[in-house]
C-alpha cells in the first residue's frame, strides 16, 4: 500500500521549510527563557490579555487561584472569582491539580520542572511558566 | 444519468461530512505528546473533496466540520472561537496551494501547509483573546513542529486514499 505513496521535489521543500521555521522558533524562544541554566528558577503567571504577568518564587507552595495569594514582591494578588484553578509546587515540580474547564488539558499536562516548561489552561486564560532568564 | 450526476455531489458532501465529524470527535481520544494537540484527521475528507470535487463543495464540508465537531465534543463557544477562523484560513491556504502548484505538489504539501496555518492562527487567536504574549513562549515552536508532523501524516493518508482506486470508487461511484 505504501508503494503508492509518491513524493515530489517541491513536497520535500515545503516540509523542510516548515520544519526549519518551527525549529528556529523553538531555539529562539527557549534561548530567551532558558537563559543561564544555573540561574534561579522563577514562576511566571500570565492571566488574560490585559493584566501584566505575576512573578512567584519557585518554592513548595499551594495556590488556590480562586483566593488571593502573595506574589514575589509581597503584594496581594487575585485572579478569579468564579473559575476554580488549583496549583501545587512541590519538590521542584509544578502540577495543576484541578481546573474548572471542561477539557482538563492543564491537569493532564505533565508536571513542569525544567526551565521554559509551561502549563496552559486556555479556557481560564491561564499560563504558568518556569523562567530561568536573568 | 443527469439526475444521477446531480445528486452525486450532495450525497458525497453528506457521506464525507459524516466522516469528517466522526473523525473530528474520535481524534480527541487519540493520545499525543501534548494533551491539547489533535492529529487533524478531520481534514482528510476536506482535502479528498478538494481533489475530487469543486472548491464550493469542499467549503461546505469545511463549514460542517468546524461547526458540528465543537457541538459534539463540548465547550462549543470556546472551540468555535478558536477553531472556526483557523479552519477557514487554512482552507483558503489549501485552495491557494492547490491552484498555484497544481501537479507540482502532492497532498502532503497541502496537508503540511494547512496544518501549520491552522495551528498558527489558533496561537494568534490565543495570543490576542486569551493569554498575553503566548506567541513568544517555547511551546509555540513545539506546537508548530507537531503540526508539521501531523500535516505530513494527514497529507500522506489523503494521498494514499486518492491513489487507491477501489476506495475512490466506493466513495464517488464509477467515474463515467
Amino acid at each position: 500500500m505504501l508503494k503508492n505513496l509518491k513524493f515530489k521535489k517541491l513536497d520535500i521543500l515545503f516540509v523542510l521549510f516548515f520544519i526549519t521555521l518551527s525549529i528556529l522558533l523553538i531555539v529562539r524562544s527557549s534561548y530567551r527563557f532558558t537563559g543561564d541554566r544555573s540561574a534561579e528558577k522563577k514562576l511566571i503567571i500570565v492571566s488574560g490579555t490585559n493584566s501584566s504577568s505575576i512573578r512567584l518564587s519557585f518554592e513548595d507552595n499551594e495556590y488556590d487561584f480562586n483566593k488571593s495569594f502573595t506574589d514575589n514582591n509581597g503584594a496581594d494578588r487575585s485572579l478569579y472569582s468564579d473559575d476554580d484553578l488549583y496549583m501545587i509546587v512541590k519538590d521542584g515540580e509544578v502540577n495543576m491539580i484541578s481546573s474548572s474547564c471542561r477539557d482538563q488539558i492543564c491537569v493532564k499536562t505533565q508536571t513542569a520542572k525544567n526551565c521554559g516548561d509551561q502549563i496552559i489552561c486556555l479556557p481560564n486564560k491561564f499560563m504558568v511558566m518556569i523562567d530561568c532568564s536573568e | 444519468m443527469n439526475v444521477k450526476k446531480s445528486i452525486r455531489v450532495p450525497v458525497l458532501i453528506g457521506v464525507l461530512g459524516a466522516f469528517t465529524v466522526v473523525l473530528g470527535i474520535v481524534e480527541n481520544f487519540i493520545p499525543t505528546p501534548i494533551p491539547a494537540v489533535r492529529l487533524g484527521l478531520a481534514n482528510i475528507p476536506i482535502m479528498f473533496m478538494l481533489y475530487l470535487s469543486t472548491v464550493r463543495s469542499a467549503f461546505l464540508l469545511m463549514i460542517i466540520k468546524s461547526v458540528l465537531v465543537p457541538v459534539f465534543s463540548g465547550s462549543f463557544i470556546f472551540k468555535l472561537i478558536l477553531g472556526f477562523p483557523s479552519t477557514f484560513i487554512s482552507f483558503i491556504v489549501m485552495v491557494v496551494i492547490l491552484k498555484l502548484f497544481k501537479g507540482k505538489v502532492t497532498a502532503i504539501s497541502v496537508g503540511v501547509t494547512s496544518s501549520f496555518t491552522h495551528m498558527f492562527i489558533q496561537l494568534l487567536i490565543a495570543n490576542t483573546l486569551f493569554i498575553n504574549n503566548i506567541l513568544s513562549t517555547p511551546i509555540v515552536g513545539v506546537l508548530l513542529l507537531i503540526s508539521v508532523i501531523s500535516g505530513i501524516l494527514t497529507g500522506a493518508l489523503t494521498e494514499l486514499i486518492l491513489s487507491n482506486n477501489s476506495f475512490k470508487q466506493l466513495l464517488i461511484g464509477s467515474t463515467d
